[in-house]
């Protein structure tokens, strides 16, 4: 037999998203139903007049999925599963524990809503079959084509799902790198001016007419020109095999280089600046959870039941004060004796209701920042990714000018791969890149030292590296255009989130002093009718 | 009628840098010996204890209320005049009037007539010293005959004084444990709410809003604490004290009670051996009696020598005979002294516990009042608190 627990709660409307888009987030979880075996609960989720039937694995699998889908957007908690900690304070099976489920059911619901204000999981259509399709939801699952490789790394993912996605192909080697944790998000801002002064410097390399008159119409910097002095001297010596070099690839090599130095020109302004006021709210709104608001709310429930403890053993202390019995005082104590228990229960119903409507909101809005907090890390290794790939590309381009000097004079050949060892493994440390990346690099000058390297392999390597630096300045651009709809649904969710809380508090206070207040009034009268019968 | 009220506390300060709480003292009274029906004076707290002084010691064997404990500056935060303490001293000062002026005796005391009406109240107090010693003075050369059957203790009496014991032993656990059960949840009210404290860089604008909410919660909590132990944890506290006071009396009677039955038995173990016919046994029996009485009893000079034509007398056995003369009439008096001291003492104590048994039933139900009154006003300023919010 199916045992089934319906608990009613009052439908919340909240107004749907301004954009118009028809999204009702009125849903709610009217109930839930233990298994015949006791194995596990279903919850009963109506949305817009039609009913679905999901297990908590079920939301399990949903998170997990969007998680992967988007690896860059802040996807709603769910509740955790009940440790073993508290199953063992709780020796009856948890499942069938009332409070348990009351409590689950109100997270899910709240996980739910969360999902419907969400700007991209509320249109996704496996979000739509979880809410709406009557279908098993094993069985949905199984007929997705879902990718085999269920341990592939974010980095590897695109940051937003989408039917059509231009790089897939060069997502399975795409560099990994890892969270660089010395260097704040704001001093992320001289690195890119350092990389992005490469590009020009490389392309002052190829003087001949046409990108001559290119670049006339956009003036170097201060900056550069020092750079273009410098390099001008080393290439005078070789000027009679620049127009050979050139006449092959002249016509692809610009533009590619050109729409490179755009895309670096574009992307670090807005991200960085946005980035930095980003993470600055969410940390300063998550160390204020941890360490202001969760300390004081456990604190004051703790006092909460302290003080039910001690007016119940004021009423215990008022009845056993039998040596004032003999005084005809019976009655007055034992009035006063009812009103301190009552108070106590009044007290351990305010602790209940304080628990269950502001600490689990509390602690739901603590999960949401710290999902946030992951998102922002997803962001901030995607810019690393993207930062390494163009020291990669600015490598190659001096490996190619190297080949040259190798060709030309073949004695040099030693020292001049010492050197170009040394410049790469300086070039590296200062920019504070992990030992993954050194070792790669260093791998690679004496893979291409020992052996010769045909121009043709070294072309197919560059425009490798050139691809994947589209693929990821296509990615932080993405995230870009992302970023701001994401905050816009954090806000949403935890401004509401907070104004339930003190509503909450509000409420809790309220009525705790109200059903007193009226207990101690009826006790006085009581007392008062005392004193005139005697 | 008699009905004094204490209000009006002032901080005082003399030329000489002392500085100490006065406080008015409004009596309304019926009785031809006051001037007025209406009138007041100014004590402090030296007064009050001026006051008790010549009570306990022109009635004794009668409850005198005591005054209120003298607590260690380090219990409280603001010293002896913080507004704490002065709140609960008046309180305990109210209480020892309220008990002065409805005891059947002290009520109609001279004493208290000036201590209520009088603004000489310092000479007053000299004056009547002075008086007091004298009679007492006086009282010692009194030990006149005293002509009174002997009569054993009554035992309903003795019954009645065993019950009291037990409801006074009774009462003071009971309120012992009441007033640290009333301690404990002071503590707790003291922790509930825990301050939020709130960084000035947080971007939510309205964070603010459940930590002010908290403040106003902790402020209404600090003030039951104040007015729950001015009120009601200093009311339990000076019905222990009295409680101690009681307990002294039926020690005292206890003592009286044992002095009594002490002389009895010297009476009558003197009373079963007059015949002295055997030569050996009176001599054993009279050394008993002799041996105990010695250090108390002084020879008199108009002792006569007796004679017998057999037997000639020893002389340690001749002095015991002469004492045991003086025995047969000291015993008696000290009976009957001790007896009739014994009547006053219980007629006293009897009196003394039937105002008790009125007091503990109106402190108590006042008691219970001002518990009502302090969490009706509590819970009244939050709501309140709350509907100005909303």
């Amino acid at each position: 037999m199916a045992q089934d627990d319906s608990y009613e709660e009052k439908p919340e409307v909240i107004s749907s998203d301004s954009g118009g888009s028809g999204y009702s987030t009125e849903i709610q979880i009217v109930g839930t139903v233990t298994s015949s075996d006791g194995s596990y609960v279903e919850y009963e989720i109506v949305h817009q007049k039609r009913s679905v039937w999901r297990r908590y694995s079920d939301f399990e699998s949903l998170v997990k999925l969007m998680r992967r889908q988007y690896p860059a957007a802040i996807v709603p908690p769910i509740p955790g599963k009940q440790s073993l900690l508290s199953y063992a304070k709780h020796p009856r099976k948890a499942k069938s524990d009332a409070e348990f489920l009351n409590f689950r059911s109100r997270m899910l619901e709240l996980f739910l809503r969360q999902c419907l204000l969400h700007p991209c999981i509320r249109s996704n259509p496996i979000f739509d079959k979880f809410i709406h399709s009557t279908v098993s939801w094993h069985v949905t699952l199984s007929s997705l084509d879902l990718p085999k490789d269920s341990n592939t790394d974010p980095l590897r993912l695109p940051p937003i799902a989408t039917e059509h996605d231009p790089f897939a192909h060069l997502r399975s080697s795409m560099p990994l790198v890892m969270a660089n944790s010395l260097s704040p998000p704001s001093s992320r801002a001289l690195k890119p001016i350092h990389s992005l002064s490469n590009p020009s410097t490389a392309s002052s390399l190829e003087p001949s007419s046409p990108l001559g008159s290119e670049d006339e119409c956009h003036p170097p910097t201060s900056d550069m020109q020092p750079t273009h002095e410098l390099n001008e001297s080393p290439s005078t010596p070789t000027a009679p095999d620049f127009p050979h070099y050139n006449s092959s690839p002249s016509e692809l090599s610009p533009t590619q280089r050109r729409s490179s130095i755009s895309n670096g020109k574009d992307a670090p302004s807005p991200v960085l600046k946005d980035l930095t006021s980003y993470t600055q709210e969410v940390i300063v709104c998550r160390k204020f959870l941890h360490h202001s608001l969760s300390p004081s709310i456990h604190s004051t429930l703790s006092s909460i039941s302290k003080m039910e403890s001690c007016l119940s053993k004021l009423g215990s202390a008022f009845h056993s004060l039998t040596a004032l019995n003999e005084i005809q005082l019976a009655n007055h104590l034992q009035v006063i004796a009812n009103a301190f228990e009552f108070s106590g229960m009044y007290a351990k119903e305010f602790e209940q209701e304080f628990n269950s409507s502001v600490y689990e909101k509390m602690v739901q809005s603590m999960q949401l920042a710290k999902c946030a907090a992951d998102a922002l890390k997803y962001k901030q290794l995607k810019i690393q990714q993207r930062d390494f790939l163009q020291d990669q590309l600015i490598h190659s381009n001096t490996m190619s000018a190297t080949d040259s000097m190798v060709a030309a004079s073949p004695t040099i050949h030693p020292a001049t791969r010492l050197n170009t060892i040394q410049r790469a493994v300086v070039s590296q440390a200062k920019k504070g890149y992990t030992i993954f990346g050194r070792l790669q690099n260093v791998l690679h000058d004496f893979v291409e030292g020992e052996t010769s390297i045909s121009k043709e392999s070294l072309q197919q390597h560059k425009n490798t590296i050139e691809n994947q630096l589209a693929a990821a300045n296509w990615d932080c651009q993405k995230i870009d255009e992302f970023m701001d709809a994401e905050l816009k649904f954090y806000k949403e969710c935890q401004t509401s989130q907070w104004e339930e809380i003190i509503k909450s508090v509000h409420e809790c206070i309220y009525k705790w002093a109200q059903t007193n207040l009226q207990r101690w009034l009826r006790t006085r009268e009581e007392l008062e009718n005392l004193s005139k019968d005697i | 009628m008699l009905k004094c009220t204490i209000k009006n506390e002032q901080i005082e300060t003399l030329r000489s840098g002392d500085t100490f709480v006065s406080y008015e003292i409004e009596t309304e009274s019926d009785l031809p010996v006051f001037e007025d029906k209406k009138f007041s004076v100014r004590r402090r707290y030296k007064d009050f204890e001026m006051l008790h002084n010549i009570l306990s010691h022109d009635y004794n064997g009668y409850a005198i209320p005591p005054l209120p404990r003298k607590y260690t500056v380090s219990s409280f935060s603001g010293g002896s005049l913080s507004p704490i303490f002065i709140a609960r001293r008046m309180q305990s000062l109210q209480t020892f009037l309220d008990r002065c002026s409805t005891h059947p005796v002290i009520s109609n005391s001279m004493h208290m007539y000036q201590f209520l009406e009088n603004n000489s109240w310092k000479s007053y107090y000299h004056n009547a010293w002075m008086q007091s010693e004298n009679t007492k003075s006086k009282g010692n050369n009194v030990s006149g005959g005293i002509e009174s059957s002997i009569q054993n203790l009554d035992p309903y009496a003795q019954s009645l004084y065993e019950t009291a014991k037990q409801l006074l032993q009774n009462a003071d656990t009971d309120l012992s444990k009441l007033e640290k059960t009333c301690v404990q949840y002071m503590n707790s009210v003291q922790n509930f709410p825990t301050d939020i404290p709130v960084p000035s860089n947080l971007s939510i604008s309205n964070l603010d809003v459940v930590s002010v909410e908290f403040k106003r919660l902790k402020r209404n909590s600090i003030f039951l604490i104040n007015s729950f132990h001015s009120k009601v944890i200093t009311s339990i506290q000076d019905l222990e004290d009295y409680m101690v006071v009681f307990k002294s009396l039926i020690k005292s009677r206890e003592q009286k009670v044992k002095q009594f039955e002490h002389f009895q038995q010297i009476v009558q173990s003197n009373s079963n051996n007059p015949d002295q016919s055997s030569r050996s046994d009176p001599n054993f029996v009279e050394a008993t009696p002799v041996v105990q009485q010695t250090p108390e009893l002084k020879p008199s000079p108009n002792t006569t020598i007796r004679t017998s034509s057999l037997f000639s007398i020893p002389k340690f056995f001749k002095k015991k005979r002469y004492s045991l003369g003086q025995d047969d009439a000291n015993p008696m008096e000290l009976l009957q002294l001790s007896f009739q001291e014994l009547c006053i003492f219980n007629e006293k104590l009897e009196q003394e516990l039937n105002f008790l048994r009125e007091r503990i039933d109106v402190e108590m139900r006042k008691t219970l009042q001002m518990v009502c009154d302090c969490h009706v006003e509590y819970f009244s300023g939050i709501l309140e608190q709350h509907a100005v919010k909303e």
